[in-house]
């Protein structure tokens, strides 16, 4: 993504006009956007705007976009392999600055440092990303403005009531919009919105030793994993192969996996590394407030809130942080 | 003059990229113990590892217990389900390999120091890499000296190699827990033959521990306990990995990679008071 400075400068593109940008869109592959199915709201294939449901935000996160809850690395046959060539171009369309900041921390793991991941680097060139901007948190358990987001996106659409205020943040966004044709709008900014969920620090290492607090998240968690599954940012990974009956065809397949489990550190010989509760939860938070900046110089938490607002016993880990935060003031 | 490297630590191969390539010679060391040779060439450091293959079954790290340009060797211990297969394995098998990956022991940093190997068990196999380079390098470190534990004697690895390099001057001291019939074989634990004169000061000496996590632990307690600094001991850890390249998340020590920033490690890299070394409740 060649991604342009940053400006507030924006076209105007009423919301009777939203079938043109679409029809646009659809040039740069098949159009996904937030779609209530009944039960969920979720990221799903739509082709017009009144299918649409810009209220609230996506129970699920789009990785499964660009990064398949069951990845191919290579068909297998004998001893001759088949690595996939061809990867879809897809158009997300209304991710919220949470979701677009995730695929930023995502694009580091994956493409900025040796080697890429060859097939998140096939989903990634074809998605074009369109955020549209969160006038307030959409929920008691959204705290981006937090976690120190950045403008990352390809076109940002901003309600202004029966117009859009829209701009490119980079070059493939300008190219889009360019096509539109769109009457200038000026400036117009709007700041990271605030509900009740706030966290009071990022720098958790101090809080290493306060084992009774986080021992309180602990004793709730039922390493079910749902947190990690909902995470935009959580990408670990497992690796199988898949054979079928004659045992020489087959796959070697990539599959999403859980920090949160227990066999997620074990090792040939039956030693468990994290094999508590405590040291699995605590893992994961260190991993996303302390270990990925240590490496990337940014969190791995955009502030989304779904391993809050998805987890069976909603076990509130901002909660217990600024509680610690509480005691050594 | 730059060869055609099969594989080099230059190249990164990821997770799709896997090679295949036939055994050239296969060598049964123990009853568990395989060892696998490939007359290619690759460009790697000693202590670095290789994720193998076999389809169908999966894909596990091997460290590389060679030394050469010209051909790699990786010794199989049989317990996984992958590594029983390898060890089945015949010349003129093909695997799927990529790699190499990792940290691995840089030898050229510690010119002049006296050097100090510390293994057990199938532990010895990733050292044996180390043992060769500094006997192609004798002349650029000052005192060498192997300490090697093994349970029995039917478990001793590359014993076939001790001579040459005990020619070139370098002690190798070999320990039984079982029981030994060996007259140059003492019987006990790995710790209990520590107490020599080249471990007595520190200075200017760099210590490789490659072993089971208890064994590890004692022996850095015990060079502790002689004056031995964090920074002089290199380990080498052994997690679960996936990818082998960083981003599964499988083999994560604290912020640390086993997988890149290890499997060796500097021993205070690892051992402040961070998750994973501490005991925690349930
Ligand atoms: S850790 Fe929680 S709040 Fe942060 S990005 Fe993941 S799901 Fe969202
Ligand atoms: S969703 Fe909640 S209960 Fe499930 S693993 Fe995550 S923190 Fe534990
Ligand atoms: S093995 Fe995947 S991150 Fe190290």
């Amino acid at each position: 993504m060649n991604r342009l400075q940053h400006s507030s400068d924006g076209l105007a593109l009423g919301k009777d006009q939203m079938h043109r940008l679409l029809d646009a869109l659809k040039e740069y592959g098949e159009l996904i956007g937030p779609v209530h199915d009944g039960q969920w709201l979720r990221m799903q294939t739509f082709s017009k705007y009144e299918e649409l449901c810009l209220k609230g935000i996506s129970w699920f996160t789009s990785k499964e976009y660009f990064f398949p809850q069951r990845q191919v690395l290579f068909q297998f046959d004998g001893h001759s392999l088949t690595r996939q060539e061809e990867f879809p171009k897809r158009v997300l369309f209304g991710l919220r600055l949470c979701d677009l900041n995730a695929i930023a921390v995502n694009d580091k793991l994956f493409l900025e440092q040796e080697p890429q991941h060859r097939e998140y680097k096939g989903y990634r060139e074809g998605l074009t990303l369109v955020g549209l901007w969160c006038d307030e948190v959409q929920d008691k358990y959204c705290f981006c403005s937090s976690m120190e987001l950045e403008h990352f996106y390809d076109i940002c659409l901003y309600d202004r009531g029966d117009y859009y205020h829209i701009k490119a943040g980079s070059e493939k966004g300008q190219e889009i919009l360019e096509k539109l044709q769109l009457l200038p709008n000026g400036p117009y900014e709007k700041e990271f919105p605030t509900g009740e969920m706030k966290l009071s620090t990022k720098d958790i290492a101090k809080f290493f030793d306060k084992n009774q607090v986080w021992q309180k998240g602990a004793k709730e968690c039922l390493s079910c994993g749902d947190c990690t599954t909902l995470c935009p940012t959580c990408m670990c990974f497992d690796v199988q192969d898949e054979v079928e009956v004659d045992l020489t065809k087959g796959f070697r397949i990539q599959k999403w996996d859980s920090c949160m489990y227990k066999d997620f550190t074990l090792v040939a010989g039956g030693h468990v590394y994290r094999n508590t509760r405590l040291n699995r939860f605590k893992h994961r938070i260190y991993h996303k407030l302390v270990y990925f900046p240590q490496k990337f110089e940014r969190y791995m938490c955009t502030g989304c809130g779904r391993c809050i607002r998805g987890c069976p016993t909603k076990i509130d880990w901002i909660g217990l942080v600024n509680e610690m935060e509480g005691e050594t003031q | 003059m730059s060869k055609d490297y099969i594989f080099s630590k230059e190249r990164h191969m990821d997770e799709s990229d896997v090679k295949m390539l036939t055994v050239d010679k296969v060598t049964q060391q123990t009853d568990e113990e395989v060892l696998l040779r490939f007359n290619v060439p690759a460009l790697y450091d000693p202590g670095q590892f290789f994720q193998v293959s076999l389809f169908g079954i999966g894909e596990a790290p091997i460290s590389i217990c060679s030394c050469s340009e010209d051909y790699f060797e990786m010794s199989v211990r049989g317990v996984g389900n992958l590594s029983k297969q390898l060890c089945q394995l015949k010349e003129g098998d093909s695997v799927g390999l990529r790699g190499p990956y990792g940290n691995g022991y840089h030898l050229q940093n510690f010119v002049g120091d006296s050097a100090i190997v510390i293994a057990g068990g199938c532990g010895v196999a990733p050292v044996r890499g180390v043992v060769q380079y500094l006997k192609e390098h004798r002349n650029d470190y000052k005192d060498i000296a192997l300490f090697f534990g093994f349970r029995a004697e039917k478990d001793i690895l590359f014993e076939e190699d001790y001579q040459a390099w005990k020619e070139k001057n370098m002690d190798v001291d070999v320990v039984l827990s079982d029981k030994s019939s060996r007259p140059d074989m003492k019987h006990g634990l790995i710790t209990d033959i520590l107490d020599t004169p080249i471990l007595q000061t520190n200075e200017k000496k760099i210590v490789f521990i490659c072993g089971p996590p208890p064994m590890i632990k004692a022996v850095c307690k015990v060079l502790l306990d002689k004056g031995f600094h964090k920074d002089q001991i290199y380990i080498s850890e052994e997690r679960q990995m996936k990818c082998a390249v960083g981003r599964c998340g499988h083999c994560m020590i604290n912020g640390k990679y086993c997988c890149t920033d290890g499997p060796v490690f500097r021993y205070d890299e690892l051992c402040e008071e961070s998750e994973g070394y501490k005991e925690e409740g349930k």
